[in-house]
């Protein structure tokens, strides 16, 4: 419990920090802006570390205390900011442009105040039985996943034992390093976890990666209770809570993956960007931010922010939307360009040992294409295993169906359904091109965890489908 | 109704139809492990071998690097090999590949430094620190000789190796090494006691310049004895040769008076020769006094083999005439010298003594 309160206290303080410098507070407290707070906070944190780490700075004691310090003042400055715009401005109902949202939870109305209690127990109800559950099972049982002992945690031991993310274990000089050019998000989280607790036995960070995935479940509800009401937001979330995938297989939040983290950044860029596309109050910038943490996170968030970020360049232009395309696209690509960019820098410092060959896969791609629909049916049977997801994914491709059916939907089934087509169809891409591996392999080891990167987009659909009206995309 | 209701709940039923089982056993695993220690957990979910490892933790030195035998082709030895990296961290630890491979390496006598441990899964010692014994290297005997072949129309020379295992069974591996000479590693196993004469490791009888060694290496102590054995029709001469340790070699890191090399024409040319058993290049200095003049010399020897050094190695080097040899040659290296008079049958050679530190 000691790692789970240090997770917290380490990336939710500096997260809340950051976020009321970025945007306008909501002005009442939710699960939604707390699950953002503590996401915002492992992405920035992480960032920055990688950045201090790259520069040359020893990553010990007093520098993984940097993130939090620079989010405790940030938001001292924003909370004042807020303030002295609040004092100095007359009533504005509807808030300024750029605005985050007001509250999460909508007004109560008196009537439905026993409906609303009734609602909210059952949720409550229905969400406790899987999280305290993999709550118990993370603060009691030994941590036995494959990756995450393979190289996510072990990553993280080397930058403590090391002070940095360069040294002799990265240059493969010292221990085995699987997978060595992996972005080092979660590890330097991790490390600065354990940094905090003076320790390195995984049972103190696997309560971070626990709230990353408690995190992601309750940012999407939050995000979704904004556009689509409290029926529809738990609904998806009692679902994604109750989903095996998410919970306690391989990549999910009993585990030392990235793959919840980058789901969850995924989703968050995504619903900003749609949010600005529909004239919600989202921001490009932030929307790069958060995109920016995905490419910290794993390989294929770079792939995946592109494909956000050019499917929603395709759908603003598709609506010829007001807006200036220059400044709008600049400031939505610099943060992930400038992440990408840190990466690159990177990893230019460290040698490829026993990691995925990107530039051999592209290569080999055209002579392989031939075995695309092999791959494109065994990543989609992997997402159709009752056992993984359920019914989710069957579920989305009806929503898919119906949005794209809807003229007030279209955009959702446009946005949602082409991020989720194009995303899968790169996988798909990539386990045509990986020789010397069956695709049926493939697909057992990795397709459900693949799908889990999608979540966000999906649960829009899915949100969008059990929404009792039509809701409107855009403005 | 159905679209607000239904359908959460027919995903919901799907969902949990997999993780209420999950919840349900998770519980009874949760509640049956609280209380006990961190490490019966471990072996609770993670299997007994974690055991094994929670003993190899204290017995393996600290600075030391770990190797893990194991069969990188089984999924359960792969789960053991990547989680032991992680738990033994920061103690260095790296797969090394199957046993066989240990066995290769242990026979070529490069075996990496630090401990071995091997992963067994399905065996009561999952994982197992292997001793000094199993891991060490075959001891090394070295057989340099040359043999200088040129103009040796009907002379056929062979090497006969008489070799007999002290106190317990043996396998020898026997390989000969050298310029135009490459022989595949012949393996001899000798029973307790045993004496044997092998005698077909090198033979030559074309023309040119022959230069070789024999290299044995063997899992067991064996005593060997080796001559070269020069046979014309019916005149046959045997010359007795060195069997060295790499540690016995006369100018391995030392000053040696080579030989006071008296030379004729008549008796042919003294030639000198490299032998460099060692992974790097090496380096031999050399001094020498012919005619009241003194020369010096570095020569540089290919790693891993014989050479024989160039006549230009050795500027003012007398084609006759006494010569006193200095070398001062670093572990690994020897340096020797050999020559056939034109019309003799057997190579002469000569090998330094120890004359102390560098002067």
């Amino acid at each position: 419990m000691t790692g789970l309160v240090a997770a917290a206290l380490l990336f939710g303080i500096p997260g809340a920090g950051w976020l009321l410098l970025l945007r306008r507070p909501d002005g009442a407290a939710s699960w939604g802006s707390a699950a953002e707070s503590f996401l915002f906070g492992v992405g920035a944190s992480g960032t920055a570390l990688f950045a201090l780490g790259w520069m040359g700075f020893p990553l010990r004691g007093g520098v993984f205390a940097v993130p939090v310090v620079l989010g405790v003042v940030a938001g001292l400055v924003g909370g004042r900011r807020w303030r002295q715009e609040r004092s100095g401005r007359t009533a504005d109902p509807a808030g300024g442009p750029g605005v985050g949202r007001a509250s999460d939870d909508g007004a109560p109305s008196p009537a439905s105040r026993r409906s609303r209690w009734l609602h909210g127990a059952i949720v409550t109800l229905l969400l406790l039985p899987p999280l305290a559950m993999t709550l118990a099972h993370v603060e009691s049982v030994p941590l036995v996943d494959w990756d995450g002992r393979n190289f996510w945690l072990l990553k993280g031991r080397a930058i403590l034992h090391e002070g940095a993310i360069d040294g002799p274990f990265f240059r493969g000089e010292t221990s085995r390093h699987q997978h060595s050019q992996y972005p080092l998000m979660l590890p330097l989280a991790a490390a600065s976890t354990w940094s905090a607790l003076d320790g390195t036995d995984e049972r103190e960070v696997r309560g971070l990666y626990w709230l990353v995935g408690v995190a992601l479940l309750f940012a999407i509800r939050g995000r979704l209770r904004r556009e689509f009401g409290a029926m529809p937001a738990d609904a998806v979330a009692v679902v994604l809570a109750w989903t095996p995938q998410l919970l306690w297989r391989e990549g999910g939040m009993l585990t030392a993956y990235s793959d919840l983290a980058l789901a969850a950044f995924l989703a968050l860029g995504f619903f900003e960007l749609r949010d600005r596309i529909a004239g919600r109050g989202g921001e490009a910038w932030r929307a790069g931010l958060w995109l920016a943490f995905a490419v910290q996170a794993k390989n294929e968030g770079a792939l995946l922010a592109a494909i956000v970020v050019g499917v929603a360049l395709v759908a603003a232009l598709a609506r010829r939307q007001k807006i200036a395309p220059l400044r709008e696209g600049a400031a939505l690509v610099a943060a992930p360009l400038a992440a990408v960019a840190l990466l690159a820098a990177w990893r230019s410092r460290i040698p490829l040992l026993e990691d995925e060959n990107y530039s051999a896969l592209a290569r080999d791609l055209p002579a392989r294409l031939g075995e695309l629909p092999g791959a494109i049916v065994a990543l989609l049977g992997a997402m159709a295993h009752l056992d993984d997801w359920g019914l989710f994914w069957a579920a989305v491709l009806v929503a898919l169906g119906v949005a794209l059916a809807r003229r007030e939907r279209r955009l959702d089934g446009c946005l949602c359904g082409g991020t989720i087509a194009a995303a899968l169809g790169l996988y798909a891409a990539v386990y045509a091109a990986s020789s010397g591996w069956e695709l049926h392999e493939l697909a057992v080891a990795s397709g459900a965890r693949l799908a889990s990167h999608l979540v966000g987009p999906a649960a829009v659909l899915l949100a969008g489908l059990l929404a009792a009206r039509p809701q409107t995309s855009g403005s | 109704m159905l679209r607000r209701f239904l359908l959460p709940a027919i995903l919901l039923a799907a969902a949990a139809v997999t993780t209420a089982p999950w919840l349900v056993s998770s519980w009874k695993l949760v509640d049956w492990l609280d209380g006990q220690p961190r490490w019966r957990r471990r072996v609770a979910v993670d299997g007994e071998w974690t055991a094994d490892l929670r003993a190899l933790r204290s017995e393996l030195p600290a600075g030391e690097p770990v190797h893990l035998v194991g069969d990188p082709g089984d999924v359960e030895s792969r789960r053991i090999l990547g989680a032991t990296v992680f738990h033994l961290y920061p103690l260095v630890v790296r797969p090394f590949g199957p046993r066989a491979r240990l066995e290769e390496v242990r026979e070529s006598g490069e075996v990496p430094a630090g401990s071995f441990v091997e992963v067994m899964p399905g065996t009561p010692h999952h994982l197992r620190r292997l001793a000094p014994d199993d891991v060490a290297p075959w001891p090394r005997l070295v057989v340099p000789f040359a043999a200088e072949l040129i103009g040796s129309r009907g002379i056929r020379y062979r090497t006969t190796l008489t070799l007999r295992a002290e106190e317990r069974e043996s396998t020898v591996l026997l390989r000969a090494r050298g310029t135009g000479v490459a022989s595949t590693p012949r393996r001899v196993v000798l029973a307790a006691g045993e004496s044997r004469t092998v005698d077909d490791i090198f033979a030559a009888s074309t023309g040119g310049t022959g230069l070789a060694a024999l290299e044995m290496r063997a899992a067991q102590a064996v005593e060997a004895t080796a001559e070269l054995v020069a046979t014309r029709g019916e005149e046959v001469v045997r010359l007795p040769l060195p069997v060295l340790r790499p540690g016995e070699w006369p100018d391995a890191g030392r000053w040696v008076r080579l030989h006071r090399l008296a030379g004729t024409r008549e008796a042919g040319r003294w030639r000198l020769w490299g032998v460099n058993l060692g992974g790097e290049p090496a380096v031999v200095e050399a001094s020498w006094t012919a005619g009241g003049r003194t020369e010096r010399a570095t020569l540089r020897l290919p790693s891993g083999g014989l050479a024989v050094l160039p006549d230009d190695a050795l500027p003012g080097w007398p084609a006759e005439g006494d010569v006193e040899l200095r070398l001062e040659g670093e572990p690994n290296t020897l340096v020797f010298a050999s020559r056939r008079a034109p019309a003799a049958l057997a190579t002469e050679m000569s090998w330094g003594e120890p004359t102390g530190e560098r002067p």
